[in-house]
């Protein structure tokens, strides 16, 4: 489940954070990957089934193949 | 609620850990991270304080950077020995000061209770300054010792002070009734009577003699028999006095003293008037100017209780 705010983006149920970069974060969902593009990005909180991102995103990719 | 978190403190974290592992050992021991930089060779995060051990233990070549927040200061505080003396003795002191009493005041009715009270507390060991142990014990011990004195009091705490209030115990004085006749001590013409038990033998407006029964303490019954009174009271009659005064003459204006004159005599007449009785006309007779002197002669109407001697 992915919840917007401002500049911030909330993600629950993620399964595994592949990398994090003040470019582009990608993680891995259930049945796909996510791939947030964007400025300054970085990880604001991250527990267990949650994390939120912060940061000027300007693109999302939706990787149905992984 | 990071927010929060951060105010009450968190430990900044380095470490060469890969990304990946990082996240097995959140998902592993349920961390809770914030602020997560990850650059090529380190990442960098945050975590709460009660992570730190399970933090230092998992993660191989971890460091603790810092903490920030309440908890940082605290943790920093404590690695100074002086401080921590110094906020003990503070906090010693303070709370030594705050439950100390300095000084009791009091406010009441009676100066005589005042020391009393004062005398009380000294008794029970309540010398200012004293550690101020249970106000409201101090109050029942005193209120149960001068029960017989004091009717209210009230103790209250305004710093390091009391202030006691009170009100004096008040006793009606029960005078026992006589059977004394109430007989005129000099001459005068009767005003009014105070009575509260007694027969009247005389009325308002009669002339009376030194020596005359007023109020006596005897009653005829209907059946012509005497009964034995008791006799309680004031009679109150219009009696005379002449007072003459005189001084040497002196360069003030002669009206000045007339009225010094006058007032010396009104001093003179009513010296021995007591409660209740007042002087009611005045009357100069007199105001003469002799060499060297000059005198002033008075006649006073005066309202006084004849029947109680002076």
């Amino acid at each position: 489940m992915l919840t917007m705010m401002k500049n911030q983006l909330m993600i629950e149920q993620y399964e595994e954070l592949l990398q994090a970069s003040p470019n582009d974060i990608r993680l891995r969902l259930k049945d796909m990957r996510l791939i947030i593009s964007g400025k300054d990005l970085k990880v604001c909180a991250l527990t267990r089934d949650e994390i939120l991102i912060e940061g000027t995103m300007e693109g999302f990719t939706f990787d149905h193949e992984a | 609620m990071k927010h929060n978190k951060m105010i009450l403190g968190m430990d900044e974290w380095k470490s060469g850990i890969d990304l990946k592992r990082l996240y097995q050992l959140v998902k592993r021991y349920d961390w809770c991270i914030y602020e997560l930089h990850s650059t090529r060779n380190e990442i960098r995060f945050f975590a709460p304080v009660y992570e730190r051990k399970q933090i230092a233990h998992s993660i191989e070549d971890v460091s603790l950077i810092k903490t920030t927040g309440m908890l940082g200061f605290l943790f920093r505080q404590m690695k100074r020995p002086a401080r921590i003396i110094c906020v003990v003795l503070s906090t010693l002191l303070w709370f030594l000061l705050s439950n100390t009493v300095f000084e009791i005041t009091m406010s009441g009715d009676k100066e005589e209770s005042k020391q009393l009270i004062q005398k009380t507390l000294r008794e029970m060991g309540y010398q200012p300054p004293f550690y101020d142990s249970d106000m409201e014990q101090m109050k029942l011990d005193l209120k149960k010792r001068l029960e017989n004195d004091i009717a209210w009091m009230e103790v209250s705490k305004n710093g390091s002070r009391y202030h006691i209030q009170f009100t004096t115990k008040e006793f009606a004085t029960i005078t026992p009734l006589k059977r004394n006749q109430l007989i005129a001590q000099k001459d005068g013409v009767i005003e009014h009577f105070e009575l509260q038990h007694g027969n009247k033998l005389v009325a308002i407006n009669d002339y009376v003699h030194a020596g005359d029964v007023l109020v006596d303490n005897l009653l005829l019954d209907s059946s012509n028999k005497e009964q034995k009174l008791y006799v309680k009271g004031k009679v109150y009659a219009y009696t005379w006095k002449e007072v003459h005064v005189e001084m040497e003459k002196n360069p003030i204006a002669k009206p000045f003293q007339f009225f010094q004159l006058l007032f010396t005599a009104r001093r003179a007449a009513s010296e021995n008037l007591r409660e209740g009785e007042r002087i009611y006309k005045e009357n100069i007779l007199q105001f003469k100017d002799n060499t060297g002197t000059i005198s002033m002669d008075i006649h006073y109407t005066l309202l006084e209780d004849i029947t109680t001697p002076k």
